[in-house]
């Protein structure tokens, strides 16, 4: 288990923090990047559809 | 591959897939802050290891995969090559830029600075920079078709960064320790560190492999929507 007294809990906080803001910012963008698509998308499909 | 089957078979894969990444990053997580023990001489600064190795073979590995699919689209034109180097070469981009954050984060309290001009460190800022002019590149035109092909010329010719960023440790004399996983007579990091980072290493591709299907498809159905409208002003 991480120490909480160790000195360099502030650099593994920072780079864990890190990690959590890049994997939830590409996260982010890409759902959202669907979504603002995905209802022009499914007119599409609707008009296509036989 | 149609691009209406091609959307709706990642509706079916992506559930599974982002339950992949999450249980992964779950397990990695825990071994790499709970389970795993601090290393003998940098203490707990090595948990920074199970993000930035990770996302460094990350780096490399969605370079190699853009290119791959550049070199693709080049040959044989097709659409949905261009479409997913499009939608990887971001994520690319992100995972090299979290390698130079958390790689600076764990050089200041080992090395004492936050950035050296080392070559392992500078071949993998210019990965970044590759990254960065390739998805410029590639939006740089009037006609996608015109970006797309310039940013897979970009990529195949990136490559040479690739073996230099890999064998930099060997090939000059770096602060930079030389590689302690990938290398001839296997790993020689302890299974107990070996495991959390191999978790994070799997956590990590599971994640992209969810948002490289989910960009790809937001690709696929905008070119197709876009394919629609135009044809509808046509008429």
């Amino acid at each position: 288990m991480i120490d909480p007294a160790s000195p360099y809990l502030s650099y593994v906080a920072a780079a864990y923090g890190a990690c959590a803001v890049v994997l939830g910012g590409m996260t982010w963008r890409a759902w959202r990047g669907w979504r603002r698509v995905r209802d022009a998308w499914d007119r599409v499909q609707r008009r296509d559809r036989p | 591959m149609e691009p209406a089957r091609f959307v709706a078979l990642c509706g079916r894969v992506l559930p599974f897939a982002v339950a992949l990444a999450v249980a992964m990053l779950a397990a990695g997580l825990l071994f790499s802050l709970a389970l795993s023990p601090a290393d003998y001489q940098q203490g707990e600064s090595v948990r920074i290891m199970y993000v930035h190795v990770p996302a460094a073979w990350m780096a490399l590995f969605v370079y190699a995969l853009v290119a791959v699919l550049g070199g693709v689209g080049l040959a044989f034109g097709h659409a949905l090559a261009f479409h997913a180097a499009r939608a990887a070469a971001p994520l690319g981009a992100a995972f090299a830029l979290l390698c130079l954050v958390s790689g600076s984060l764990w050089g200041k309290p080992m090395w004492g600075a936050w950035w050296v001009w080392d070559a392992r460190l500078t071949s993998m800022l210019l990965l970044f920079f590759l990254y960065l002019g390739q998805i410029a590149l590639s939006g740089a035109f009037d006609r996608q078709a015109r970006g797309d092909r310039a940013a897979a010329v970009l990529a195949l010719v990136g490559c040479v960064n690739l073996p230099v960023v890999k064998f930099s440790v060997d090939w000059w004399h770096t602060l930079h320790q030389p590689a302690s996983v990938f290398k001839f007579g296997g790993p020689s990091i302890d299974p107990s560190m070996l495991l959390p980072l191999l978790l994070m290493a799997g956590a990590f591709k599971a994640v992209f492999f969810a948002l490289w299907l989910i960009r790809t498809r937001t690709a696929v159905a905008a070119s197709r929507v876009a394919a629609a409208r135009l044809a509808g002003g046509a008429r």
